[in-house]
């Protein structure tokens, strides 16, 4: 209830703060960190998508991922945490980012689950993402909306560069 | 994923034995071992074959048409990919799901043709059996959806070797705890391969002309 009433909250700061000013940019970057491979995915079901994307952080201190914000839906940092062959979505209050390294949000690992979405969200459309941290603030920017597929081949892609 | 150990480090411990009798660890390693030495060409499966031989599910559960299923019968010569999972699920579900529709409309319909996919919700409560054919219709109109009782489909998940699902939290919004294993099975003396959540569209595209062989080889 924490998360909703704080998403509910800062959506409508960040509403507020929009008003006339131009879109996020569709790369962030301040303070050392740096959000690339962002991309929400279309929703298979009609009120659920996720987010992913690699947060990288070029300083020689840490950063700490506090919350997720999104102009659609409430969004929720899971990580998938597997016993006895059983996966299951658990919430990440908290975030290391280390220090001169990276952190992937990816299927089956970490994501961003959008949830309680107003409208479906289609291929082509964009979403707002907010990532808050402690150290560099809060990085706005849009992502755009994949399908699945495209999600699961340019994984595959950035998996070969990572390789 | 590189599997030059045959097990790869992400095999659940069920599939390593590693939690069961020493009788089934020793079981699971000859057969993946047997299945390691005999590629069938293209190299070994990137999939892990359950230790054990496991038959198809024999449970009558429905389609999304509100037809009963007869596992067994309609799914007989095909490969027949088995996954367990719910609409609601943001991540693992609709990737698996996307990816098994992008490989199997790229492969030649020789292969696509001999494979079936099959999704039996773990959710029915919220999954209604149009829900779900919306759901999967996003991927492959062709993919079968099946619900029933709760207890129809925890049987059918221990039938596979599965843990049952497991709901998680309250109100509407639950989460679903549930295997993230899509199970292939093929002919009757081989053992259903498992794929787990982070297999990739080449992961498939290697496997699944040779699962599809084995049919052929069966006929």
């Amino acid at each position: 209830m924490r998360c909703r009433v704080g998403f509910v909250a800062s959506l409508a700061l960040g509403l507020i703060g929009c008003t006339g000013d131009a879109p996020p940019p569709a790369i962030a970057e301040h303070d050392g960190i740096a959000v690339s491979d962002a991309y929400a995915t279309v929703s298979a079901a009609p009120e659920t998508s996720a987010f992913y994307c690699t947060i990288s952080n070029a300083d020689a201190r840490p950063d700490t991922l506090l919350g997720v914000e999104s102009s659609a839906g409430m969004a929720m940092l899971h990580s998938v945490v597997t016993v006895d062959g059983r996966s299951s979505m658990q919430s990440v209050p908290r975030l290391e980012i280390p220090s001169r390294g990276d952190v992937r949000l990816r299927p089956g690992g970490y994501h961003v689950m959008l949830a309680d979405l107003p409208a479906p969200l289609r291929d082509g459309d964009t979403v707002e993402i907010g990532l808050s941290l402690v150290r560099a603030g809060t990085l706005r920017f849009r992502a755009p909306v994949v399908t699945y597929t495209d999600l699961a081949q340019r994984l595959e892609q950035t998996d070969r560069e990572h390789r | 994923m590189t599997n030059t150990s045959c097990i790869p480090s992400w095999a659940p411990r069920w599939v390593t034995g590693i939690r069961g009798s020493r009788l089934l660890l020793l079981t699971s390693l000859l057969l993946v071992g047997v299945a390691c030495r005999a590629p069938e060409g293209g190299g070994p499966l990137r999939g892990t074959p359950l230790g054990v031989l496991t038959p198809k599910p024999d449970i009558l559960l429905t389609t999304t048409d509100g037809a009963a299923f007869d596992f067994p019968r309609a799914t007989a010569g095909y490969v027949t990919l088995l996954f367990f999972g719910y609409t609601h699920c943001p991540d693992i579900c609709p990737v698996h799901m996307a990816n098994l529709a992008a490989v199997l409309h790229k492969l030649p319909s020789t292969v696509a043709g001999r494979v079936k996919v099959i999704m039996v919700t773990v959710d029915p409560e919220r999954d209604t059996p149009e829900r779900l054919r919306a759901w999967l219709d996003n991927f492959d109109r062709d993919f079968i959806g099946l619900t029933g009782s709760v207890a129809d489909i925890t049987a059918m998940q221990q039938a596979v070797r599965l843990p049952p699902a497991v709901k998680e939290g309250e109100g509407d919004t639950y989460l679903v705890g549930h295997a993230a294993y899509v199970l292939a099975f093929t002919t009757d003396d081989q053992p259903p391969v498992a794929y787990p959540s982070g297999t990739r569209q080449s992961d498939w595209a290697h496997d699944l002309p040779q699962l599809a062989r084995r049919m052929e080889r069966a006929r």
